[in-house]
């Protein structure tokens, strides 16, 4: 992997928001106990721990048609919590899996660079619950 | 606003969640992570609505709609595809395969409410629509219990005693209440024959206008046309 390679993605991702703030907001106001957010948050760390476990383990075994099926399942989760970035990175893991040949080397840097923003996404969603505890 | 039974069939959590706290208070929703659940739950459950996602487990959501539109056609149970696929090929080719709507993932809780009810309301009103009636001079027709009641002397209902035969001959006269049906289309539509002894359709209509006596409801033989049901006040 190139660290031109690197540099690009970076610069692709910092064109999206870490988390979406309008759609936790907007999430936030259907339900002031916070509970439905709680949850969501709740499924969305237990759902990307898990996949992103799964995901590594099929890219090692080149199943990639697998590896396709979690990306596009976990970019829903991302989705719904408006964590931008992630979506976008397994957007690209969805789509690359699905080409007949895909490159080993691109595909590990989407996995890395998912990793990464998870910590991210998680810490920040995190600290739109301090927020709201602290109003 | 009516409750309307819906079932989501949609593998993620986080929008199963997101479904149950949009929908869940308004409807009846159910809710099947695959599609062999949606399966065993079609067949206990006829939904009003079936919202589906496209990408599940064990299948493929447009496969599944053809087969519950092959299973389910008369009346059609409506779907609304849910997916995170938001390209034109996609949304082209759920319309084409007959979808009422398509949503695309993740949606906005207002405007998923807003779609489902107003999917429901208009399938509901198709519904009725072509619903045959229920009340008939003295008679209570009830098509999904196969019963006909007669309101006896005390003004209480009572079953009427038909036979299945009978029964499948006044539902075909009730679903043309007010128009001639001739004996080659109630051979047609009531034994599934186009040779028939019109002795047998006579015979059975004879039992059945029997039967039907002093209900205000009358089964009328038209010269050389055929039979008329209609009730006392219609114009005959």
């Amino acid at each position: 992997m190139s660290d031109q390679s690197l540099i690009q993605i970076d610069q692709i991702l910092l064109t999206f928001p870490i988390v979406d703030a309008v759609k936790i907001e907007t999430m936030m106001s259907y339900d002031p106990t916070l509970d439905l957010i709680k949850e969501l948050i709740e499924i969305f760390n237990v759902e990307m721990k898990d996949k992103l476990i799964l995901i590594k383990k099929e890219f090692e075994i080149k199943n990639y048609e697998e590896l396709g099926k979690l990306s596009h399942r976990i970019r829903s989760t991302s989705l719904n919590l408006g964590t931008m970035r992630l979506a976008e990175i397994f957007k690209r893991l969805e789509y690359l899996s699905a080409e007949s040949n895909p490159p080993p080397s691109e595909l590990r840097l989407l996995i890395q660079a998912a990793e990464k923003e998870y910590v991210l996404a998680s810490e920040k969603l995190d600290s739109y619950l301090g927020k709201s505890r602290e109003k | 606003m009516k409750r309307y039974k819906i079932l989501a069939i949609e593998d993620e959590q986080t929008t199963q969640t997101l479904l149950l706290n949009s929908l869940g208070t308004k409807h009846e929703l159910t809710i099947a992570g695959n599609l062999q659940r949606s399966r065993n739950i079609l067949n206990e459950l006829k939904p009003d609505l079936i919202l589906l996602d496209i990408n599940l487990p064990d299948g493929n959501g447009y496969d599944f709609f053809k087969e519950i539109n092959a299973k389910y056609s008369t009346p059609k149970i409506p779907v609304v595809f849910l997916t995170l696929e938001s390209d034109l090929k996609a949304k082209v080719q759920a319309f084409a395969a007959g979808a009422y709507d398509y949503i695309t993932k993740p949606f906005s809780r207002e405007e998923l409410i807003a779609r489902v009810d107003a999917h429901c309301a208009r399938s509901s009103e198709i519904l009725s629509a072509q619903y045959v009636p229920s009340h008939l001079g003295n008679l209570i027709f009830n098509q999904e219990a196969r019963l006909v009641y007669k309101k006896n002397s005390t003004g209480q209902n009572e079953i009427l005693n038909l036979s299945p035969t009978e029964f499948k001959l006044f539902e075909y006269f009730v679903a043309h209440m007010g128009k001639t049906v001739s004996r080659e289309k109630i051979a047609k539509n009531v034994w599934n024959k186009t040779h028939f002894q019109s002795r047998t359709i006579d015979r059975h209509v004879s039992s059945l206008r029997k039967k039907i006596l002093d209900t205000g409801v009358l089964l009328t033989t038209v010269s050389h046309e055929g039979y008329l049901l209609h009730t006392d006040e219609e114009n005959v």
